[in-house]
């Protein structure tokens, strides 16, 4: 795991070589389960209960796997990655926009009531978001949202960590007196906001978009309580009908739905990948001193 | 010298109370000419920042009229009051070239492409940043943001520029370069100026007039030679100048000034003046007193002990103790350039003389000193003013600093 260099000295202490087995165990923890869903994705569905579970069978199945799962019951398994895309993306987009006004706003302007609303906002990321799932579900059907996309939508596009982050990051790294040289320059609010300080914020902007891309990609509760077309499920919920409906009803494709959750983390892996570069820190340097 | 104020910038009663009830600026007076370059100096703390901030639109006015260039712009906002500002920090776009930061301000005010070309390239030339137009912020040196910093005001071609302490992040000999090419470009632009400063060197240096403000209020509107030989009280008299001037306690009887060991002879017809008064402070500029052997003979002497001894090479600074009563604390400023008495205080008072370097003084010997009473400073104990004297000598600058 870890190969040490001649430079260091040769034995760990105690110590460090108990901080080094926690580690272990909890990076193999958390990857025991990748290492599953990728073996099992191309295992077929006899050998998927057969053989060892994090080894590869001597059938290689991942491609007739993958060939059955976009084909299976019309093809609707790509219907789901769409709606998935659909939630995720512009569920975090508009997330990503929200929160970082709001934060901003809440760090940069002096305005009557920001500190109860930061300390709501600190209090609402306290909330799990699946208690609200039932009171929203109520409050679209007032509004007839019930079934639609926007009644997963517009619940994704709030974030209060992503406000909380975005205050954070804003008040340590949006200096007041850039603001002001921008403000005499002759810009308005609205133009400081998208050409000067949203640049800067880009590192918490980026940061939120994933955290949120990913909750809405995972979420899987707040579709169950709002959806009953299966047109408009995300693919969690649609791979969850496959695994109960369809295997109590006689069709054995738990396969199916093990190689649908493996393609189903990989959009989630490139996205972190490609947005990763984005994460630098220290892009407002050098413009204010201290 | 504000003979054409009306294109300047007037201020006319102006305060400024924080929510809290802390009154930083009160009922501050002031007009400056077109084109006049004004320093306004203090301590931290004295106002002089949030009041350059009303100026320039990002502090509210409590009370009272700003006027710039004949327009009532009290309640504009910063955009519309054509005047650019240079930030101590900089206050630079990061994310921008240096191009695009000078060409900023230009921009949001939809000024024509080819308009923006040409005073960008006009700026650069000026202030030496052809070679850096396509580099960030971040990959530039303190002194070139500075030049940055001042560009994006220049491109503005503005009514006024407002400086907040622009230098005060350079190194010391960085900072005197700039201080010459900053002169150097008011001279050349001529565009009414308003610069805020702790150090009073920079005000005296900079400043076709300095404001000098203390606890909110002007004490003196001058020029910086005015300020130094009439300095109207006692904050003034102790804040402009470096080393500071030495002040004590004395009385003056049959025309002799006395204060704690000190015993100095007076001009008869100042003495007469003074007498009736009782006890005044007087104020002594170091480069007043000389080594008396290298002094010319006419002038009083007074025996000292010599407790420190600077050479600057220039010139000697010997500090020595005089057993008057200091000034009392209120009426002598805390500035960051004139602690030299704050370690060594106690009953007593330090003074401070400059004098030729060819003297032969050692620290903890004894030292005879010349003085020259007749450019002495008097100040009223009570109230800090400073006491008009007629005479003779002093006559002329002090008059004319006074008008």
């Amino acid at each position: 795991m870890t190969r040490r260099s001649k430079m260091q000295t040769s034995f760990w202490t105690p110590g460090q070589l108990g901080a080094q087995l926690i580690l272990l165990l909890s990076t193999i923890y958390f990857l025991l389960p990748l290492v599953w869903v990728t073996v099992s994705a191309t295992k077929s569905n006899d050998d998927l209960f057969s053989t060892f579970g994090l080894w590869f069978s001597g059938n290689f199945a991942l491609f007739s796997n993958i060939h059955r799962l976009f084909t299976y019951d019309g093809g609707i398994f790509t219907r789901w990655a769409l709606n998935t895309l659909l939630y995720a993306g512009v569920g975090a987009a508009g997330a990503t926009l929200f929160a970082t006004m709001a934060g901003y706003a809440l760090a940069k302007y002096r305005f009557v009531g920001s500190t109860a609303i930061s300390a709501a906002v600190i209090g609402a990321v306290l909330v799990p978001v699946t208690a609200l799932a039932l009171p929203l579900f109520f409050l679209a059907s007032r509004v007839h949202l019930v079934n639609t996309y926007w009644s997963v939508l517009l619940p994704s596009m709030v974030s209060p960590l992503g406000v909380y982050l975005a205050r954070v990051y804003a008040q340590a790294s949006v200096p007041d007196e850039m603001l002001e040289a921008a403000r005499i320059d002759g810009s308005s609010e609205l133009a400081i906001f998208f050409r000067i300080s949203l640049r800067i914020m880009s590192p918490v902007v980026v940061t939120i978009f994933l955290f949120q891309f990913v909750a809405i990609w995972n979420n899987f509760f707040l579709p169950l309580v709002m959806l009953s077309d299966d047109g408009r499920y995300p693919l969690t919920l649609g791979l969850q009908t496959w695994n109960t409906t369809l295997a109590t009803s006689g069709h054995v494709i738990y396969n199916l739905v093990v190689t649908g959750s493996f393609l189903s983390i990989v959009p989630l892996i490139a996205a972190f990948l490609f947005l990763q570069r984005y994460w630098r820190s220290g892009i407002a340097s050098g413009g204010v001193v201290g | 010298m504000n003979e054409d104020s009306t294109n300047g910038i007037v201020l006319e009663h102006v305060t400024k109370v924080f929510p809290g009830g802390v009154t930083a600026v009160d009922d501050v007076s002031l007009e400056i000419g077109e084109g006049e370059f004004i320093v306004l100096v203090g301590p931290s703390g004295c106002g002089k920042s949030t009041l350059l901030r009303m100026i320039a639109g990002l502090e509210e006015v409590s009370d009272g009229r700003i006027e710039i260039a004949g327009r009532d712009v009290t309640y504009m906002p910063p955009r519309d009051r054509d005047i650019a500002m240079v930030f101590q920090s900089y206050a630079l776009y990061p994310h921008m070239t240096v191009r695009d930061n000078l060409a900023y301000g230009l921009r949001a005010r939809r000024t024509e492409k080819a308009e923006v070309e040409r005073r960008v390239s006009d700026a650069a030339a000026i202030l030496g940043l052809r070679e850096l137009l396509s580099r960030r912020p971040g990959q530039l040196s303190g002194g070139q943001r500075q030049r940055v910093a001042m560009g994006r005001a220049i491109v503005r071609e503005p009514a006024a520029f407002l400086m907040d302490e622009p230098l005060s992040n350079l190194d010391a000999k960085l900072r005197v370069d700039m201080r010459a090419s900053l002169a150097q470009l008011h001279a050349r632009l001529g565009v009414t100026t308003v610069y805020v400063t702790h150090d009073q060197v920079e005000a005296m240096t900079l400043g076709t007039r300095v404001a000098v403000l203390s606890e909110g209020r002007v004490q003196q509107v001058d020029t910086p030679h005015a300020l130094y030989v009439a300095p109207r009280n006692l904050f003034v008299a102790s804040f402009i100048g470096s080393p500071a001037m030495n002040l004590v306690e004395a009385s003056i009887d049959d025309g002799t000034l006395r204060a704690g060991s000190l015993t100095l002879p007076l001009d008869a017809a100042v003495a007469d003046q003074l007498e009736g008064i009782g006890r005044v402070a007087v104020g002594i500029r170091p480069e007043l007193f000389e080594d008396a052997a290298l002094a010319p003979g006419h002038l009083p002497r007074l025996d000292v002990e010599v407790a420190v001894v600077e050479d600057l090479g220039s010139d000697v600074h010997v500090i020595f103790r005089v057993d008057g009563a200091r000034i009392p604390a209120g009426a002598q400023p805390r500035s960051d350039d004139d602690d030299e008495g704050a370690l060594l205080a106690g009953d007593s008072t330090l003074f401070n003389a400059r004098i030729d370097p060819r003297t032969q003084v050692r620290a903890g010997a004894g030292l005879t000193l010349s003085v020259d009473p007749a450019r002495f400073h008097f100040f009223d104990l009570e109230s800090g003013n400073r006491l008009r004297l007629q005479r003779q000598a002093f006559d002329h600058d002090e008059q004319g600093a006074a008008r």
